[in-house]
């Protein structure tokens, strides 16, 4: 990696620590207590239909997968609106790349401690898409929050992760629950998660819209 | 034919429902020391932020070193900034911030210690700038401005924070990189001020341009 880029990463890995080092310490307390608490990860991420007859709300997996946006919180919007203009030298597509790389650095960090908290009865597949739908999902909430602000993209998430809920199946949403997830049917889910990395390699483009505000 | 250094033609910029800068036109075509004057609110720094291309125009067109922002470029090009919202490292000192930037900017680090003089901070002094007075921070603000030697500076609200004998050093600071052959755009409430430094200001009420004085 070039000098410069390992430079803006270092830099930009300070400044993502400020933000976010309570938030990450408190959550992932948090998310070790649940599974420890569920006994596995596999159970933690159960999930559940909420019907008239079980209007539970399974909230060990709305907090489990809602747990990499409360973390990250509003660092992506504050990495490009306020910290991009003073390093700018740096092209766009450069900087967004490494902040890119420290966000999945985050939700891959968090996911694989929920793996090592839960070390047996482990469904090494269903992990894996859990990890990669977790590091995409947060890729887009990045977008999200960039273009609409950190508190209306966790808002989107939380009504989509309440859909997911309900009888209606939410692509890549409703595959986070365990009872959803199948092993034949993740190829849909896959191709989902194809077109938001499409969507987010567009984002740059989007970036010509925005106020860099500070 | 003069090329502007800088044009802002008719532009206008809505925020949060609220026309903030209201039909802007100027035209720098030479170097010189210009200022904007205006009580806070009155459009200063969002009119800045238009030339820097951090926001863009709701209408209108705005031109730096022949560039039409946010048009055939996301931010000009060639001009240093100090804008209190863009920050530096809190628990980095001033000289790892400027050795930061400095390699951003391709310029080599040894000018660093010369730029901090400069600007009336101490090389030596390595604490970090969150312990920073003010008065400090505002100055190593100013040294970012200057890292890549650019031919434009804009300084938004430099006299913030200074006391007299940090205005009067700002003010010798200022007449000293125009003598270098900088043009410097620069903003402050107190226009006493920036007659003793400006050769034109530029007066803002409510978004607009309401008067232009030569000084």
């Amino acid at each position: 990696m070039s000098h410069f880029l390992s430079l803006i990463l270092k830099r930009n890995t300070t400044l993502m620590w400020e933000n976010i080092r309570i938030r990450f310490f408190l959550i992932i307390i948090m998310d070790c207590l649940i599974i420890f608490r569920s006994g596995s990860l596999e159970i933690a991420l159960q999930g559940a239909t909420i019907t008239m007859s079980t209007p539970i709300l399974p909230i060990n997996w709305f907090f489990l997968v809602m747990s990499p946006f409360m973390v990250i919180g509003d660092y992506i919007e504050k990495a490009i609106k306020r910290d991009y203009p003073m390093v700018n030298t740096i092209s766009v597509e450069m900087y967004l790349l490494i902040v890119a790389m420290q966000v999945i650095g985050v939700t891959s960090f968090m996911t694989m401690l929920w793996g090592l908290t839960s070390f047996k009865n482990i469904n090494l597949l269903f992990l894996c898409y859990v990890y990669l739908a977790l590091n995409i999902l947060t890729l887009v909430y990045g977008v999200i929050s960039t273009l609409l602000g950190s508190v209306i993209g966790q808002l989107i998430f939380i009504s989509m992760l309440l859909l997911a809920t309900g009888d209606t199946y939410i692509p890549v949403l409703s595959s986070l629950m365990k009872i959803h997830f199948s092993e034949n049917g993740v190829y849909l889910d896959i191709v989902t998660l194809i077109l938001l990395v499409i969507v987010v390699l567009w984002s740059p483009y989007l970036l010509e819209k925005i106020d860099f505000n500070g | 034919m003069n090329t502007s250094l800088i044009k802002i033609e008719n532009v206008t910029k809505k925020y949060k429902n609220k026309y903030v800068l209201k039909n802007i036109s100027l035209d720098i075509t030479h170097p010189g020391i210009y200022g904007f004057s205006g009580p806070n609110g009155s459009g200063k720094s969002m009119t800045f932020k238009t030339i820097l291309g951090f926001v863009r125009p709701s209408s209108g067109k705005v031109t730096v070193n022949g560039e039409i922002i946010r048009k055939e470029t996301l931010f000009a090009h060639d001009i240093g900034f100090s804008m209190s919202e863009f920050g530096v490292l809190a628990n980095k000192s001033g000289t790892e911030n400027l050795e930061l930037l400095s390699i951003l900017a391709k310029q080599g680090s040894e000018s660093i210690p010369t730029l901090l003089r400069y600007v009336g901070l101490d090389p030596e002094d390595d604490k970090k700038v969150s312990s920073y007075s003010l008065g400090m921070k505002q100055r190593l603000s100013i040294a970012t401005a200057l890292i890549g030697n650019h031919k434009i500076l804009i300084l938004d609200e430099p006299t913030n924070a200074l006391d007299e004998d940090g205005q009067a050093f700002l003010k010798k600071l200022v007449l000293d990189l125009f003598e270098k052959g900088k043009t410097i755009l620069i903003s402050s409430h107190d226009s006493t001020f920036l007659r003793s430094v400006a050769h034109q200001i530029y007066f803002l009420n409510d978004g607009k341009i309401v008067k232009e004085e030569l000084v």
